[in-house]
Parts: C-alpha cells; sequence; structure tokens
C-alpha cells in the first residue's frame, strides 16, 4: 500500500491546485467586472445592480457587502479575505435566488452530485468492458469481428457532439417515446398531480437522471475504451512479462487478464481524471438541455443575471469535486501500482 | 544428427520476420539434436539468430515473426502441430524451461518475485503456496539471493538479482531441458564463475540438459559439452567443445577463435573483417563468403549443407575437407 508521504504529497499537490484555480477565479469573478466599472457590492449583498434608484436601505446593505467582503481593500488584503470566505463557506447572498449562496447551492448540489458520480461510474465501467472485450477478440478471435464492431462503435459515439446526442435522445425518448420523462420535476410530481415519498421518490428521480446520465455515458466511454483496448493489446504482444509467462506455460486467460490487462489499467485510470473534467464541464449543457436543476442549471442562469457570488460558490464547489475524485483517483493508482510506494 | 539419447530434436527450423524492408530470414533451417544430459553451448554474432532460434523452439515469437519446420521433438513429443493448450500443459516450463535474454522486464512489476513463482506452480501442478515458496526460497539461496527478496517486487531487485531469480524460476519445475540465453551476462565475473558453478551441479544433479548461449566464448568452452556456431541464421558448425576450438572447420569459427583474447598468450586479437549480412537481403551462396578469406567461384553461387565430418564434427563449408584433421 502507498505511504502516507504520497498520501500527503498528492493531498497537497490537489490542494495546490485548488488554490490556484480559485485564485484564477477570483480574478475572473471579482477583479475583471471591478476593473470595467462595476460595483461588486450590488452582486455581493443580493441586490440587482439594475435596480435604478437603490434605495436607502438598499444602498446600506450594498456598503455593508462592500465592508465584510473587503471588495475595496487592496488587492493582497482581498485575496486573503476571498480564500478565507471561500473555505468558511461564507459566499455571501445570491442576487439570483434570494438567498445565501450555500443555501442555494445545498438545495442544487445533490443533483449534479447524482449526475456526475453515476455518469463517472457508468463511463468508468463500460469504457473498461467495452475496451476489454475489443482487446479480447482482437487477441483470440480469428476474424476480430467483436473488435471491428466494439472499436467502431466507440469511435463513433466518442466523436458524436454532445448537443447533437443529448438534442436526440431528449426528442426521441422523452418528446416523443415518452420512454423518459420529460424533466425532473414532472418525474417526482407526476407533473403536480401526486406527491411521491421513499423508495418510489428515487426511482422516479433515477428515471428522470437516467436520461442525462446516459447521454454523458454515450459521448464519455468511447475515448476511455479505445484507450484501454490498446493498452491492452499493447501489452500483451510486447510487453516482455507477457512473453515469459507465456514461456512458463500459463494460460491465455491469466495472461490477458493478469498481466496485460492489469498493466493497461494504470494509464487508463489517469484518463479517467480527464473524463472527470468532461463530464463536469458537460453537466452544465446536460442539466439546461434536459431541464434537470442541478449547480451547472442554476450556475447557467446565475451567469445570466451577473450573480457572481453564486459563480464563485459553484466554481469552488465543483473545484473541490472535481479534486475530490482526482485524489481518489491517486489512491486507486496506488494500489494497481506497487511501485508508487517510491514515489 | 540423429541421436538415440536426444531429448530435443529439431528439423529444418525457419524462422521469418516480416519487417518494414521485407521479411527477414533470422533462421534459416536449422536442425540439431540435444542429447540427455548434455549442454549445448551457441555461439555467434550478435544479430546471427541465436535467440530467435530459441524463441522458435519455445513457440514463442512476436507477431511479426513466423515459424516452419519439419519437426521440432521434445522427449519424443512433436509440437510442431501441438495446440497452445497442449503446449502449456505437456511441455512448457514442466519439460523445456527459458532464461530469457531480455531477464530485466521479464518479471511482471507489479506482483511479488515470490507470487510470480506460485504463479508459474500453480499453471501445472495443485501445490500449497507455502510449499512453492519454500521451494522457490531453496532455489534462490542456491543462485545466491536472499530468499527474503520472494517478498520484493521485481523493480527492487539489482539486474544480477533478476537474472539469478530468472535461474531460480527456470528450475521451480525441475524440467528436463533449460534453454538459457545470455544467462550471465548481467554478473560481475565471480557472480559469473559461482553461476556457473551451480549450474554444473545442477544439471548433474538434475540430469539437466541444455542449450546455452552466449557472446563469451570462454563461458561456452567452461561449460558446453558440444558448440554450435551460428552465422546468419544457419549453424555453420558443430562439434564437441574441444575440438570446436582446437580443430576449427569452418573459417567463420577460426576467426571466432582468433577473436577471443587470451591474457596467457599475449597476443595481438584480431577481428573478423567486414559485418554480418543483412538478413533481408542475404548474399546468395554461402552467407560467409563476402567476409572469407579462403572465398573462391563456388562460394558465391551455392550454399554449402552442414555435412559430418569424423569425430561428431559438423561443418557447412565447401573446402571443409582443407581443415579436417586427419
Ligand atoms: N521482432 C523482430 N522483428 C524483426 N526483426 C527481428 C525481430 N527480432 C529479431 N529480429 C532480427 O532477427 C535477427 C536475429 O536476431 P536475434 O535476436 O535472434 O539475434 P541474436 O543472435 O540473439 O543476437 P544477440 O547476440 O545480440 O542477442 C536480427 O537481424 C534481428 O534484427
Ligand atoms: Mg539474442
Amino acid at each position: 500500500m502507498a505511504s502516507l508521504w504520497y498520501l500527503a504529497n498528492r493531498a497537497i499537490n490537489r490542494l495546490a491546485t485548488l488554490l490556484i484555480l480559485m485564485l484564477f477565479s477570483f480574478f475572473i469573478f471579482e477583479v475583471i467586472p471591478q476593473a470595467v466599472g462595476f460595483n461588486l457590492g450590488f452582486f455581493f449583498s443580493g441586490i440587482t445592480m439594475l435596480s435604478p434608484h437603490a434605495a436607502q436601505g438598499q444602498l446600506a446593505l450594498v456598503n455593508a457587502a462592500v465592508q465584510k467582503f473587503g471588495l475595496n481593500d487592496p488587492l493582497p488584503q482581498r485575496i486573503l479575505v476571498f480564500f478565507y470566505n471561500l473555505f468558511t463557506l461564507n459566499f455571501g447572498n445570491s442576487a439570483l435566488f434570494k438567498e445565501p449562496v450555500t443555501t442555494a447551492i445545498a438545495q442544487y448540489l445533490p443533483n449534479s452530485l447524482v449526475l456526475a458520480s453515476f455518469s463517472l461510474v457508468t463511463t468508468t465501467i463500460l469504457a473498461i468492458v467495452v475496451g476489454t472485450r475489443a482487446a479480447k477478440s482482437f487477441i483470440s478471435s480469428k476474424k476480430k469481428i467483436g473488435d471491428s464492431a466494439l472499436s467502431a462503435v466507440s469511435i463513433v459515439t466518442f466523436n458524436i457532439p454532445f448537443i447533437v446526442l443529448a438534442l436526440f435522445l431528449y426528442i426521441v425518448f422523452a418528446d416523443e417515446l415518452r420512454w423518459f420523462p420529460i424533466n425532473l420535476a414532472f418525474a417526482t410530481t407526476n407533473g403536480g398531480l401526486s406527491h411521491f415519498s421513499g423508495v418510489e421518490y428515487y426511482l422516479r428521480y433515477l428515471w428522470a437522471a437516467a436520461l442525462p446520465i446516459i447521454a454523458l455515458t454515450v459521448v464519455g466511454f468511447g475515448n476511455g475504451a479505445i484507450l484501454i483496448r490498446n493498452n491492452i493489446i499493447d501489452e500483451y504482444n510486447s510487453a516482455g512479462y507477457v512473453a515469459y509467462a507465456k514461456a512458463r506455460g500459463i494460460s491465455e486467460n491469466q495472461l490477458f487478464y493478469r498481466h496485460a490487462f492489469r498493466n493497461a489499467m494504470l494509464p487508463f485510470v489517469t484518463q479517467v481524471g480527464i473524463a472527470v473534467a468532461f463530464i463536469v464541464g458537460g453537466l452544465f449543457f446536460t442539466e439546461v438541455l434536459f431541464d434537470f436543476p442541478g449547480i451547472g442549471y442554476a450556475s447557467v442562469n446565475a451567469a445570466v443575471s451577473f450573480d457572481i457570488p453564486f459563480l464563485i460558490g459553484s466554481t469552488f464547489v465543483f473545484a473541490i469535486y472535481t479534486l475530490v475524485v482526482l485524489y481518489v483517483l491517486d489512491l486507486v493508482y496506488a494500489r494497481l501500482d506497487p511501485r508508487i510506494q517510491l514515489v | 544428427m540423429p541421436s538415440a539419447t536426444s531429448i530435443l530434436s529439431v528439423r529444418d527450423l525457419h524462422v521469418t520476420f516480416s519487417t518494414p524492408r521485407g521479411p527477414l530470414y533470422a533462421v534459416q533451417g536449422i536442425s540439431f539434436d540435444l542429447g540427455e544430459g548434455e549442454t549445448m553451448g551457441l555461439v555467434g554474432e550478435s544479430g546471427s539468430g541465436k535467440s530467435t532460434l530459441a524463441l522458435g523452439i519455445l513457440r514463442l515469437l512476436p507477431l511479426n515473426g513466423k515459424w516452419t519446420a519439419k519437426s521440432i521433438s521434445v522427449m519424443g513429443q512433436d509440437v510442431v502441430s501441438m495446440s497452445e493448450r497442449d503446449l502449456n500443459s505437456a511441455v512448457r516450463w514442466t519439460k523445456l524451461a527459458y532464461v530469457p535474454q531480455a531477464s530485466q522486464n521479464a518479471l511482471d512489476p507489479l506482483y511479488r518475485v515470490g507470487d510470480q513463482f506460485v504463479e508459474t506452480v500453480a499453471a501445472h501442478a495443485k501445490v500449497e503456496r507455502e510449499d512453492v515458496l519454500k521451494k522457490a526460497g531453496t532455489l534462490l539461496e542456491q543462485v545466491g539471493v536472499d530468499p527474503a527478496k520472494l517478498q520484493s517486487y521485481p523493480w527492487e531487485l539489482s539486474g544480477g538479482q533478476k537474472q539469478r531469480v530468472m535461474i531460480a524460476m527456470a528450475l521451480i519445475l525441475e524440467p528436463k531441458i533449460v534453454i538459457l540465453d545470455e544467462p550471465t551476462t548481467a554478473l560481475d565475473t565471480i557472480i559469473q564463475a559461482q553461476i556457473l558453478e551451480l549450474f554444473k551441479q545442477m544439471r548433474s544433479f538434475q540430469k539437466l540438459s541444455s542449450i546455452f548461449i552466449s557472446h563469451d566464448i570462454s563461458v561456452i568452452s567452461n561449460i558446453a559439452d558440444r558448440v554450435g556456431v551460428m552465422y546468419a541464421g544457419s549453424l555453420v558448425e558443430m562439434a564437441s567443445v574441444s575440438d570446436i576450438f582446437k580443430n576449427p572447420i569452418h573459417p567463420y569459427t577460426q576467426g571466432l577463435r582468433e577473436s577471443v583474447p587470451d591474457v596467457r598468450k599475449n597476443k595481438p586479437i584480431s577481428f573478423i573483417p567486414g559485418t554480418p549480412p543483412d538478413m533481408v537481403n542475404p548474399p546468395p551462396g554461402c552467407r560467409f563468403h563476402p567476409r572469407c578469406p579462403y572465398v573462391q567461384e563456388v562460394c558465391k553461387k551455392s550454399d554449402p549443407p552442414l555435412l559430418p565430418y569424423p569425430g561428431d564434427h559438423y561443418a557447412a563449408c565447401h573446402f571443409a575437407e582443407r581443415w579436417v584433421k586427419q
């Protein structure tokens, strides 16, 4: 098992990434708008800046926000305050949702977590199954039909533009065939007619989540499947330890799974990290398209109405999610590769 | 060369690699017999096809390698038409084991050395893990590696340790035949001498027959009973170890002998001039003719077969008679 040093090293590494990422978003969400002349106090007090004659009370709130979030302080100090607020989960108020950002996020987050986590799991499993089957067919069968078919499917699905696939799935399976609900609210209330609870609620919830998860999975698995297929074939045919194991009379199945497959998994774990970023990026689109109210969905609305505190909060939450998954992948990698102890 | 006690016999083995430049004829019709308990040394320049010959016999060629043979029989069993499955259960490692030349990456980095011993034995017999480890530990001790290394991963071993682990691995199922491809190259001379000594003990103890491939003629003359000389994919000469270096017939073997430094005689080393041929476009006739100091017209046209001469001495040279000691 991996050494403590490795665990700490990776944790520090991921934390540093988080800080850099948030510093970046600090400039995008605070420094740039201010530089072009916006008063950030409006955004942070949750008072819409479009109101022409702000009432006295409102102005006081705006000024209070300027004070509280140190919006007029010198930059170094503001950066410190920014990070202090981030890590104390003090994001300010959302103008759009008329409540503290934390409350709004808490409400939307579970939906995004469901989409992201389920599609990550299904994408990974499908990539492994398809890639392994294709490699097996390539290695063991004469005609390699299975490989040709699976590889073609992987390459084609990976190259379909996400929007085309998502629209297609939505129109065909939700709108026309009605196999899936048109959105989450409809599924969980039966169009406002019923109130579901317990197991039935969760089943209906998953029913609504299925289509967006399928969309993310279909465009997402191909890349990993091809990577796994190529890695396994490469290991099987050219790794010295596979040839040597073959010399020792070890069965083809064992050569394939114990040696080629397991070694081929290592680069795939790294690739899953890329898939996570892809899925999180795809959430904005997916949630809007499938009318599935998660953080991505809320962020798009927040962006349209300049709800900067919410955008900072959601960026932070997505960044943490991604980095936690990456950290888990670091642990998985360490479990798979004993050489990690040396790092 | 039929032999009553032949334990491994190879007839007309050809191996061709497909390369971007066209087919590469790495092994061109090799036949020989390995007697029971015999150690056959195999020498030849780099690229002459020694490893390819070994891989061909083991049927372990890479994907771009194609082989044909009239027969390859291991302890009387023809393996040419055998399925992979039968080969695994009846021949590989239980009868015929192998120490690969590329011993540095032959062990899977993801598994402990001990587990790879267990894996090997488990593929052939139902044996308790503990028993395998005990036996592997004994073997490791014999090759001079601390048995505690069974708990290590391959990348935690030094190059020489890995090479010795490979030797122990080859012996774990007590095979009758072992093909060793440059088994001592990564070792310093002291360890090398120890390993050779050990190998000699084991072979008399276990009645081991072996093919011992080496660049090092001094190693070969120390260990081998008989020596085969390879040149450009063919066996050009084969004789007992004393004969081959005392009375070499083939001009290539003569050159090879001269190129061995001899500290005792303090004579200058002479090298064979020229370079080995391109195996994609080998020269016509005798492959050695472009470098042969005695080349004649016939050598450029016809390829001399490997023929027997007195004293169980085989050579492939049109003018062999000239060099045969009467
Ligand atoms: N996989 C391959 N594809 C193409 N050519 C190959 C392949 N393996 C070996 N060869 C070629 O076959 C010939 C014989 O190679 P081989 O490895 O058998 O030589 P060798 O006598 O073992 O040399 P060395 O002493 O350096 O180990 C060489 O010309 C080599 O380039
Ligand atoms: Mg070699």
